[in-house]
């Protein structure tokens, strides 16, 4: 019959993790959230490009040539300035016409010089800051140039001296509100991840107890075998699904024009990954161990409870740990998963720092898989009720 | 023989499920595994299986401990039916196949190869849940069979068959035993076991109370004899060495209790009248197995 075909031994822990994937990847529910959720992100980045780019186009109503000046001015000063503005003019011949227009709608604001004290604005019932920001800036310009030319000098020669140069010590460092910007969504993917990932193997294994499957499967390979290809499994497929939100958050910051943002987002970025997958990999086992210990699925949310909050801890402790509690969260197996990126993101930490956290995981990973396979082994094949971890332990195998 | 269990003990904290239980089961032999429920028959499987543990004792393959390799080469159905319900029939057929080495191309050839010959083709893209329980069943069966195991351990493979599928199962294990397996199934279903097994096994509050080929186990129950006569049989009440179990006018079911007194009796007999019947009832299982368990 077939027996040529058999090839005995070593395979083991990848034809489980083989099906772990396949199963998933066949799953409606999965690829309907992830599709959701790539969706949802790439609508927000479109949506932020397109707000970003449009151009705003506010209707000054002018009394005079003078006001079609001002805003000549303005629109130059908004271009030099890298804003997107281009103020539209109406000239009116009086201010009771710019007025009528202003309260029909038909302009934003009325802007006419006032003898002796300069120049003045009618909103209808509030005058937008930047424009207003804006028509100052050129008023002044406009009146500066004037100024000096009647006093016979020039503008250079008034504003001499004025000019504040500004120069970094960190140039690559991420602006604060970036670096929280970017942290927050690290942490928080981190926590999003390893909790779906974390339940689906949960549940992948409460299911296989439930079902009895398990007899089958431990009688044909090693329960670790069963453990590391589930493990496996599920990380990669987390992975690839982290590394799918980062690429798509990535390409949004490049697309919105925050290129000079990505070296310093991608290199941790890249870390992130890194730690992502470690830190993923030793909670797994955790969540495996949580699967086995539940006899049904309803059991699942207690016996996942304590692993939930380990979890919850990296991601606060990425979110709002600063100075010396950082440095430490980042050398703690699983809360360095978060804690590590983030501080490197801040730049300035010496490149053997994140080698040596990510070493310190791998050895957590290690004991934690032999940890989990013994739990696993220990309660996997107790079926009756729910197993405390001493009799998951005793169990003698 | 090929697979022994010897004085197995199993105990889950105070209570002893297990108590020193032994059986074999030889080459080619389908041996039958009956009990009342909770008489530890579902235990022993598991740890023939190696799914759980014994207390004390040794299961050997071939004269020697079993390993991990034999085991991984048995083909077992554990007692609730352990498939995947939202996987594919075919599909996780084949991840059994692989998990006992065979590669791709193999575990599909050697599915179909299954589907087919247990009338399952049509069904094989479908999901496991959508069977009725009695291709559910046949399924499991394709899983225990899939990796053409050297011995099969079979944790009540009739039950919610009907008649039809439950004598294709026993053609189906008849062959595998005919191909020189070993197969241990249990079952409560005691008419069936005494019609498709060789050997039996009878356990009892955790322990072998009965071994022995089917035929073995009917001879050594009491056997009971009925006779017929011509007249009222009432008077072979007093017929020493005997316990009458009832008379109905002419007709005596009676078991031999004294050897020869069913000598005194004839004889008796044939002096009051002719005798029209006298015959040895072969006793059904069920009457040993509740003899035995008793």
């Amino acid at each position: 019959m077939t027996g040529s075909t058999r090839n005995r031994r070593g395979a083991d822990w990848t034809v489980i993790a083989q099906r772990e994937i396949g199963v998933k990847l066949r799953d409606k529910v999965f690829i309907g959230s992830t599709i959701f959720v790539l969706v949802v992100l790439i609508a927000s980045v479109g949506l932020t490009t397109f707000f970003d780019s449009r151009v705003e186009q506010p209707r000054v109503a002018t009394v005079g040539a003078e006001g079609s000046q001002v805003v000549d001015r303005a629109n130059r000063i908004a271009e030099e300035d890298g804003q997107r503005v281009d103020v539209q003019v109406t000239e009116v011949r009086d201010v009771a016409e710019g007025e009528e227009l202003v309260r029909d709608g038909e302009a934003d604001l009325l802007l006419f010089p006032v003898a002796d004290s300069g120049w003045e604005v009618v909103g209808h019932q509030s005058v937008d800051a930047s424009l207003e920001r804006l028509l100052v800036a050129a008023v002044s310009s406009i009146s500066l140039e004037t100024n000096a030319d009647e006093a016979g000098t020039t503008v250079d020669q008034l504003t001499a001296g004025s000019t504040l140069d500004q120069r970094l010590l960190d140039a690559d460092a991420l602006p604060e509100p970036v670096k929280y910007v970017v942290t927050f969504v690290f942490a928080f993917l981190f926590y999003l991840t390893a909790l779906t990932f974390g339940i689906y193997i949960a549940q992948s294994v409460v299911e296989e107890k439930q079902s009895r499957v398990v007899e089958i499967l431990a009688a044909a390979i090693p329960v670790r075998q069963l453990l590391i290809g589930k493990v496996v499994g599920n990380s990669l497929m987390a992975i690839v699904q982290v590394v799918v939100m980062v690429g798509v958050g990535l390409l949004a910051m490049a697309l919105t024009g925050q290129g000079e943002l990505l070296a310093p987002v991608v290199a941790a970025g890249g870390w992130f990954v890194v730690f992502f997958l470690l830190g993923f990999a030793a909670v797994a086992c955790v969540w495996a161990v949580a699967g086995s210990v539940a006899t049904r699925s309803e059991d699942l949310q207690a016996t996942t409870m304590p692993v939930t909050f380990v979890v919850m801890g990296a991601l606060f402790a990425g979110i709002f740990a600063t100075g010396k509690w950082l440095v430490v969260a980042s050398f703690v197996p699983l809360v360095s998963s978060v804690a590590m990126p983030v501080r490197m993101l801040g730049g300035d930490v010496p490149w053997w720092q994140p080698v040596v956290s990510g070493l310190l995981v791998l050895a957590a990973a290690a004991v934690l898989v032999r940890v989990g396979a013994r739990l696993y082994e220990g309660s996997l094949l107790r079926t009756e009720r729910r197993t405390t971890l001493k009799e998951a332990f005793g169990a003698t195998r | 023989m090929t697979l022994d269990v010897i004085e197995v003990t199993r105990r889950f904290g105070d209570r002893t499920v297990l108590d020193q239980v032994s059986l074999s089961v030889g080459v080619g032999r389908l041996t039958g595994f009956v009990g009342a429920n909770g008489s530890g028959k579902t235990t022993t499987m598991r740890i023939v299986m190696g799914v759980l543990d014994p207390t004390s004792g040794e299961v050997h393959w071939h004269g020697r401990r079993i390993s991990r390799e034999d085991r991984a080469r048995f083909g077992y159905m554990p007692e609730e039916r352990g498939l995947y319900p939202k996987q594919q029939v075919a599909d996780q057929l084949g991840f059994f196949a692989r998990l006992h080495g065979y590669d791709r191309q193999g575990a599909t050839r050697r599915a179909d190869e299954l589907l087919e010959r247990l009338g399952l083709t049509e069904r094989a893209k479908d999901r496991l849940d959508t069977l009725s329980l009695g291709n559910q069943q046949r399924v499991q069966i394709a899983a225990a069979l899939m990796h053409e195991p050297i011995a099969l351990v079979l944790d009540e493979p009739f039950s919610g068959l009907d008649p039809l599928a439950v004598d294709s199962m026993a053609e189906l294990l008849r062959e595998q035993a005919d191909a020189g397996v070993p197969v241990l199934l249990s079952s409560h279903q005691l008419e069936l076991v005494e019609r498709v097994c060789d050997d039996l096994v009878i356990l009892g509050g955790g322990r072998v109370v009965a071994e022995g080929s089917v035929d073995e186990l009917r001879q050594g129950a009491r056997s009971v004899h009925r006779l017929v006569l011509d007249a009222d049989a009432g008077w072979v009440r007093d017929v020493p060495g005997l316990a009458v179990h009832d008379v109905d006018g002419r007709v005596a079911t009676l078991e031999v209790v004294d050897a020869g007194a069913e000598r005194v009796l004839l004889a008796q007999a044939l002096e009051r009248g002719s005798v029209q019947e006298f015959s040895r009832q072969v006793p059904r299982l069920a009457d040993v197995f509740k003899e035995v368990v008793r």
